[in-house]
């Protein structure tokens, strides 16, 4: 009696299995194809993981790491950022030069074949135009900084201009170098709102068509998901070879190994990750090469702090810290060559470096740090912890949250630190450095700073005048507090103070390092409350088709050689 | 069914406007939204009291969301701060890409689910319902990244690897140069789909056997059978539709719970749907894509449950009925 129906099901149930899988089998037909190869073979697609929303650098907007890769191929510099943080003239013929001291002048010159990719030359006219557009208070420019000591912009013929400064500018080539600091055409933007027109594309807004001073021009951009970059054919120097490149969005890191893995993507340029390295160099086809940029880590302490407000407390950590562990176990697997960084100043990698800081063992001595708080009457408590009256050692450390590498360094401090009698709690929230730093809502913290080839930038971290105004927690919520100084150590020495106001109007570069230098060992001796620990190192992996590709740690990134980039079958 | 539809409607309403406010007041918890153009340098008061004023940031918390939802209302979503593109399109194409996804794994994870479910209870205990409650378990315990990443590695690693052939994808929705094509893009879909099927089909594969056993061993069936109706039909006929009440109901509350799915394997496929859409406006502090984002997943889920409803009173007539009668 059962016999039957129990067929009956099993006959529904196959048609229905059928069913699905005719359905299932319908879109596997379609997802048989493999992928047409020769399409890739004459592009570089390169995977991007902070996908720019608009392409113009120079807005605050727009300005952005990618964004400088992305673009920078598309629009020549005064100058050109090398690997080794040097400045290479690319518009301009030669270096420029400081033609008077007072009132101080420097004068630029344009190479004569330098042109535009349709066919108008580059000019003083550019330039000029370009600072006009800079210090058009109209215009949402990233930084004005340094142009804004300009009385005069003189271009006395179409090959020349004159800077003439309100006072001495020794970082003057920062104004014509690294990203932000692109020449406008001026042919093509003149009576153009600068803020928008070249938010989708870097063309002639009337024709719509592509403009490039360098050697590729952005053929489209598609926000959030496409940037393509073809050769410019009127490049006036070395010209691209590589017919396209194509940026698109891969926000996962572990995607974006796997997309290079199996060729859907031909580049990465991840942000720095445990492991990386390896994951890449198991890729067969693929080449790994790392650099080490002006990205560099630290360890901060708010000197207004209880306890911290000790110079001696300072420099028992600073001795007790384990920075070469630090960067064994974090940076050492991306780049063989990343040491302990001893300069808060130069990078390891810059002519003018000197380890200042060596005064600290790199391995963390414990014993000398216990002997600094002892000697200052920090003695242990019941609980192990060092307090003097009132005051225990016991500090909040913070980062911003989910940053796995920044969790390690804070895990091995706090390890090493217990040794000191000096407690340290991990406090990480995902927006720290935004409210909590600025709010001076912290103890500690791990995070790193961008520098550049001239350390000039840096003096807002140091000088006590760029110390942001007192700003409560609850107005840095709010993000109204006064983001003018970065000073949030509260570091106040008056002779670093002196060294790097000195070094503003220092035009003799050797002359000027030694006072960065001499600065640097008065915040190691006299101050301690930035721990350099090491420079960041970049990943990039790319498949071993592509040839002549060279890292660049600089702002200039990856992309600064495009042209020297060849596709072998 | 249009009034029990029409009443279903009226509930919504509310819902929604609850919703709504309770989001508005996480969004404008994030601080000021115009605090990346504050501290832009070439951004002039004016453009500033413009925005400003544009999204009523002057007003009082209650009149800022009034306004913001009058403006919502009329089609008014405004620009996005990070792209400088209108609010609509982005969330519409996103929506529509995300649609994709979500659609897709719908159809796939009711017909699976359903198949398993009925099979494995029609053949209670037999290794083919171990196998499922198996997998069902599995499902349940796979987290979304992972289980992507891990179909990455096999189903295009793997077999790029070992077979030289490239059936699927690891990241976005064409590849470059093929832009368009209907397989292309079949080929990106299979695999945040498939991720996106795990957590459905251990669920609802689950709930469909457990309501079919009931209807199963209820008198009707029993009667049924006695009676010498074939088993196929009384599976078919009896039994399957009762048992998809339940079923159709967690189906359909479950597609808004699907979008929050979404967000994570939009991320790891780098699918340029709402949750990309939404981890970007995140990120850069996009206020009027953030709120327009939460609106549009707000009336989603809601939608999803006045469906659920509606399929209800569909499936079941008493419901209607009912609800007529008691109102």
């Amino acid at each position: 009696m059962h016999a039957r129906p129990k067929h009956m099901s099993s006959r529904l149930f196959a048609a229905l299995a059928a069913g699905t899988l005719v359905t299932v089998a319908l879109s596997a037909g379609a997802t048989a194809a493999p992928a047409k190869p020769k399409a890739k073979s004459k592009s570089i697609t390169i995977a991007v993981d902070q996908f720019p929303p608009v392409l113009n650098d120079m807005t605050s907007q727009g300005n952005g790491e990618w964004t400088a890769m992305i673009a920078g191929p598309a629009l020549a510099r005064g100058y050109k950022l090398l690997p080794d943080f040097s400045y290479q003239p690319w518009i301009f013929d030669k270096d420029c030069t400081v033609s008077s001291p007072s009132p101080f002048t420097v004068d630029c010159t344009i190479r004569p074949d330098a042109k535009w990719s349709d066919g108008v030359p580059i000019t003083s006219a550019d330039f000029k135009f370009t600072y006009d557009t800079i210090m058009d208070k109209k215009n949402d420019v990233v930084s004005r900084n340094g142009y804004d000591k300009i009385t005069a912009f003189d271009t006395p013929s179409p090959a020349e201009f004159q800077m003439v400064f309100n006072s001495v500018f020794a970082p003057y080539r920062e104004l014509w170098a690294g990203s932000s600091t692109t020449v406008l055409p001026e042919h093509v933007l003149a009576g153009q709102n600068f803020n928008t027109v070249w938010n989708k594309c870097i063309c002639d807004p009337k024709t719509k068509q592509p403009i490039s001073s360098g050697p590729m021009m952005v053929k489209s951009f598609t926000p959030d998901q496409q940037v393509t970059l073809v050769p410019n054919p009127n490049y006036w120097e070395k010209k691209a070879t590589v017919p396209k490149v194509v940026f698109i969005p891969v926000r996962d890191s572990n995607a974006e190994v796997n997309a290079l893995r199996v060729g859907e993507v031909d580049m990465i340029y991840p942000q720095n990750q445990i492991g990386l390295r390896q994951r890449i160099e198991s890729i067969d086809g693929a080449k790994y090469t790392s650099s080490l940029g002006p990205q560099w880590e630290h360890f901060d302490m708010l000197s207004t702090v209880p306890g911290l407000d000790d110079l001696q407390v300072r420099k028992a950590l600073a001795t007790a810290m384990p920075r070469q562990q630090i960067v064994n176990r974090v940076v050492k697997d991306a780049n063989d060559n990343a040491e302990v960084l001893n300069n808060t100043q130069y990078m390891v990698n810059q002519q003018p470096y000197v380890p200042n800081w060596s005064m600290y063992p790199a391995t963390g001595d414990v014993d000398a740090a216990n002997a600094i708080l002892d000697a200052a009457g920090w003695t242990r408590g019941s609980d192990g912890v060092r307090q003097k009256g009132n005051v225990k050692l016991a500090f909040t450390v913070g980062t911003t949250s989910g940053n796995q590498a920044r969790i390690l360094s804070e895990q091995i401090m706090k390890a090493q630190f217990q040794k000191l009698g000096v407690a340290l709690a991990i406090k990480n929230a995902p927006d720290i450095l935004d409210t909590n730093m600025t709010g001076f809502d912290f103890q500690t913290l791990i995070f790193a700073w961008v520098s550049a080839p001239d350390p000039y930038g840096g003096n807002a971290i140091w000088l006590s005048s760029a110390i942001p105004q007192q700003c409560s927690p609850k107005q840095a919520k709010k993000f109204a507090c006064d983001q003018s100084g970065q000073n949030y150590t509260k570091v106040r020495d008056p002779k670093v103070d002196e060294l790097l106001n000195a070094s503003d109007t220092q035009t003799d570069p050797v002359a000027r390092a030694a006072l960065f230098n001499q600065a640097d060992l008065q915040l190691a001796t006299n101050d301690v409350t930035v721990i350099p620990l090491f420079q960041k190192p970049t990943q990039l992996g790319y498949r071993s088709s592509i040839s002549g590709v060279q890292d660049n740690p600089t702002q200039d990134g990856f992309t600064w050689n495009i042209e020297d980039w060849n596709l072998t079958p | 069914m249009i009034a029990f539809i029409g009443r279903r409607l009226l509930v919504a309403i509310p819902v929604v406007l609850v919703a709504t406010i309770v989001l508005f007041a996480l969004v404008s918890a994030r601080g000021d939204p115009l605090r990346d153009f504050r501290h832009r340098p070439g951004v002039s008061q004016q453009t500033l009291r413009n925005l400003e004023d544009e999204y009523h940031l002057n007003e009082s918390p209650p009149v800022q969301y009034l306004g913001w939802l009058g403006d919502f209302v009329q089609g008014d979503w405004g620009t996005s701060f990070r792209t400088q593109e209108p609010v609509t399109g982005m969330v519409g194409e996103a929506a529509w890409n995300s649609f994709l996804l979500v659609g897709t794994t719908l159809l796939f994870s009711v017909a699976v689910a359903m198949l398993v479910g009925v099979l494995s209870a029609v053949r209670q205990y037999s290794t083919f319902d171990h196998v499922a409650t198996g997998f069902s378990y599995f499902g349940f315990s796979m987290p979304d990244f992972f289980f992507a990443l891990l179909l990455q590695l096999v189903f295009v690693v793997v077999l790029r690897e070992q077979l030289g052939i490239q059936l699927f994808y690891v990241q976005g929705k064409y590849t470059v140069g093929h832009e368009g094509e209907l397989g292309n893009l079949l080929q990106h879909m299979v695999l945040p789909v498939a991720t996106l099927m795990l957590t459905s089909v251990a669920a609802w594969s689950r709930y469909q056997r457990d309501s079919m056993l009931e209807v199963l061993h209820t008198d009707y069936v029993r009667t049924a059978r006695a009676k010498g109706v074939p088993r196929g039909r009384i599976i078919r006929r009896h039994a399957l539709r009762n048992a998809l009440i339940p079923f159709v109901t967690v189906v359909a509350i479950d597609a808004g719970v699907l979008l929050g799915g979404v967000v994570v394997v939009e991320r790891v496929f780098s699918w340029p749907g709402l949750g990309l859409l939404f981890f970007d406006a995140l990120e850069r502090s996009d206020y009027p894509v953030l709120l327009a984002w939460m609106a549009v997943a707000t009336v989603f889920v809601v939608l999803c449950n006045l469906v659920a409803d509606v399929l209800y009173g569909v499936l079941d007539p008493r419901i209607r009925v009912g609800g007529g009668a008691g109102s």
